[in-house]
């Protein structure tokens, strides 16, 4: 049977693996703090530093304290909500509206969309590359190589071929502490020694 | 906690089926009391894993309640069985490779939930050349998903 490689987009996804806070800081204290923000938030942060793996995190604590999520995930090709208006007038204070990737919606939606949680007393966390005014920091991630480390030796645990601590060192460096570019360039080195393996 | 122990076994002893062969296994849920569990779903499906974005297909599916078992106990030795399609095969690529597996998941009161997989291999397509080479990449994402259509 084909072995899986461990760097796979099913297993290092958001929500497949939890963020790792590579200081102080936890969960709890997280939602603690956007709980006294009056549900709004915003997580700021490089490219694959960890924002929408700390989103997918949040979603679990915030359903467990029956906050009622509506998490939508936003990119340079999929840049419109597509919240209708029948779904926002059930919006009320006990929503958390969540979109990943805010700054891309144009600037009238994004205006909009403010507007609607300000009525609705809807909870507003968003993610962004750069900070944006009226909406409290939450929490700023940032790509750590010991994170990236330890992340990569627990998905390595299971298998049978090992990645050293300079292999990852030099992807860290490479893609500049951008750790998803990281776990993609591993992807590709691991299966490259998992051919050459097979192949002796 | 002693956590809820699924067996899922296939008839098939090297797990290697053509297009076209049956699928037959069965599976049982065990450690667990027959009251908290809610449902089952038995599934034959494929999925992508790679690098990109990922895809999947369900073959075959299906969801038991207690009124659909026995003594409505859905702890029990259940059967599935199935004819498998001619494509997509299995597929172990660079930046793609395709895979099938029985999936079981045990559904809980209190929302929890367990599953457990069973791969095997659909067609025999040959590998893609063992010495990775940046031309190996291009022509390999059209392979398989058009071997037998």
């Amino acid at each position: 049977m084909p072995r899986s490689n461990p760097f796979a987009t099913r297993f290092v996804k958001p929500g497949a693996v939890d963020f790792q806070f590579s200081g102080s800081g936890d969960l709890s204290s997280l939602l603690r703090r956007l709980k006294d923000t009056g549900w709004w938030g915003q997580i700021l942060g490089p490219h694959g530093s960890g924002k929408s793996t700390l989103v997918c995190s949040l979603l679990k604590c915030l359903a467990k304290v029956r906050r009622t999520c509506v998490h939508v995930q936003l990119s340079k090709h999929q840049n419109r909500a597509a919240f209708d208006v029948a779904q926002t007038r059930c919006w009320n204070k006990d929503t958390q509206v969540i979109v990943d990737g805010f700054e891309v919606l144009p600037w009238n939606c994004k205006r909009r969309l403010r507007q609607v949680c300000r009525s609705r007393n809807a909870g507003l966390l968003i993610t962004s590359h750069r900070r944006l005014r009226g909406i409290p920091v939450l929490f700023q991630t940032e790509g750590s190589e010991g994170v990236t480390q330890q992340l990569v030796e627990r998905l390595t645990i299971a298998g049978d071929l090992y990645l050293s601590e300079n292999d990852v060192r030099t992807s860290y460096a490479k893609f500049n502490g951008n750790v998803r570019e990281t776990l993609f360039d591993l992807y590709d080195l691991y299966e490259q020694r998992s051919r050459e393996k097979q192949n002796c | 906690m002693i956590e809820p122990l699924i067996s899922l076994m296939l008839f098939e002893p090297g797990r290697v089926f053509r297009a076209g062969d049956e699928l037959n296994c069965e599976f049982q849920i065990d450690a667990v009391e027959k009251s908290e569990l809610t449902g089952v779903e038995a599934s034959v499906l494929w999925y992508t894993e790679g690098k990109g974005d990922e895809d999947r297909g369900i073959h075959y599916f299906e969801r038991r309640t207690p009124a659909d078992a026995v003594g409505q106990d859905l702890r029990q030795l259940h059967q599935i069985k199935t004819t498998l399609p001619n494509s997509p095969l299995t597929y172990d690529g660079y930046i793609v490779k395709i895979r099938w597996c029985v999936r079981v998941r045990a559904f809980f009161r209190r929302g929890k939930e367990v599953f457990f997989e069973r791969p095997f291999q659909l067609g025999d397509v040959l590998k893609p050349k063992s010495q990775f080479s940046k031309s190996d990449v291009g022509p390999e994402t059209e392979g398989p998903l058009d071997a037998e259509e």
